[in-house]
């Protein structure tokens, strides 16, 4: 009686089964694959994120040009005034703030309204509060809507008077550089606001260029004043 | 019997799994060159409204004399009720006043933002019936029409 094949190795019986080369091989191939897929899905991520920030980047810089020149329009060259960090009027130099005498229609009153180049600091209560800074702490353009002092005159320190207070650029976008000037084309009737504002992310992000690793915008513009 | 792959299926899944890649890195590439338009043309309509400010500010400024210092601007030929090309270049230091020149006196460009651009502005002033101004502000960054923008506004 013949013993069962499969019990039996014979010269006849072929290998079945992968070789090592076949498996290592597979295995490279696969995790060629998963690294593609995880970059991609790696990828895809960090460009949203990526979206996200340079959008608020822009976001920003319109913001503070439309404050800017919502705060102008119909405002006479008399009603605006450009502080320095400390508080105290610019006169004919480079500002960090504009300060602007408005009257408000649905209160029936003149309010003073500050634009300017701030730090950020969390009260006990933890509130945001914002105050002039003209240095690396500046880190945010922020407004500063208040009353009228006691004299009938908008006193450049906002704090008593207050009624509201916010940022108008992102915290994902820094500044690095805020100024204006007044340029006079008419003594105390016309004139331009030149202001330049310079913002960037906070959050780097991998980009291949300079300008995606930490991007950046600049805005160099100008407002009539005077012209009511 | 012979096993594995053949040459051409080797060939075929490493091109694919390329092509996979290069697509991702190109899709990289693309999106970081749309989000860069938006900050560049922030950045041109930021000096559009500069040129559109000052000449408002001039027109009140001048007044009824407007008409002559635009036609009498260096480096100008031209007359208003055809269009004129008026060129605005404004000193980097904010307290000086921007100088308008006629087209034949076209000033150097403003280079601006990280990767320094070459920003110009040029204006066109038309008059209309002699009671206003139609004036078109365009900045380029290039030679290309995406590398532009306009702003349009009446000078009463």
């Amino acid at each position: 009686m013949r013993p069962n094949n499969s019990f039996v190795r014979g010269a006849d019986n072929k290998k079945s089964g992968f070789t090592l080369i076949e498996i290592l091989v597979a295995m490279a191939v696969f995790m060629l694959a998963i690294s593609i897929a995880l970059f991609a899905t790696i990828g895809s991520n960090s460009l949203i994120d990526k979206a996200n920030t340079r959008s608020a980047l822009v976001e920003s810089s319109r913001s503070v040009t439309d404050a800017l020149g919502r705060l102008t329009t119909d405002t006479p060259y008399t009603g605006v005034t450009l502080l320095k960090a400390d508080g105290t009027s610019a006169g004919s130099s480079a500002g960090v703030a504009l300060l602007v005498r408005v009257y408000n229609q649905a209160l029936g009153q003149n309010l003073c309204e500050l634009i300017g180049r701030a730090k950020q600091t969390t009260d006990a209560t933890g509130e945001n509060t914002y105050t002039l800074a003209n240095d690396s702490t500046g880190t945010f353009i922020a407004m500063w809507v208040y009353s009228l002092n006691n004299a009938g005159y908008c006193d450049s320190n906002p704090a008593p008077y207050l009624l509201f207070q916010n940022r108008l650029s992102d915290p994902v976008v820094e500044v690095t550089n805020f100024q204006l000037a007044m340029n006079t084309l008419l003594a105390n009737q016309v004139g331009m606001i030149r202001y330049d504002l310079n913002l960037q992310t906070v959050a780097s992000s991998t980009g291949t260029t300079a300008e995606g690793k930490n991007a950046s915008i600049e805005v160099a513009s100008g407002l009539p004043v005077g012209l009511n | 019997m012979k096993r594995g792959f053949s040459l051409i299926e080797v060939v075929i899944s490493v091109s694919l799994l390329i092509m996979v890649g290069m697509a991702m890195v190109i899709l990289n590439s693309t999106a970081l060159k749309l989000m860069t338009i938006n900050e560049t043309t922030a950045t041109a309509y930021g000096l559009n409204d500069r040129a559109t400010g000052f000449m408002t500010a001039k027109r009140h400024q001048l007044a009824a004399s407007f008409d002559s210092y635009i036609t009498g601007l260096p480096g100008q030929n031209c007359t208003t009720a055809v269009g004129c090309d008026i060129y605005i270049a404004c000193p980097t230091d904010l307290t000086q006043v921007c100088a308008l020149t006629g087209s034949s006196l076209k000033p150097a460009a403003d280079k601006m933002g990280r990767d320094k651009l070459a920003f110009a502005t040029v204006i066109h002033l038309v008059q209309v019936n002699g009671a206003g101004y139609n004036l078109t502000a365009t900045t380029s960054w290039g030679t290309a029409s995406n590398q532009q923008v306009k702003v349009i506004k009446f000078l009463n």
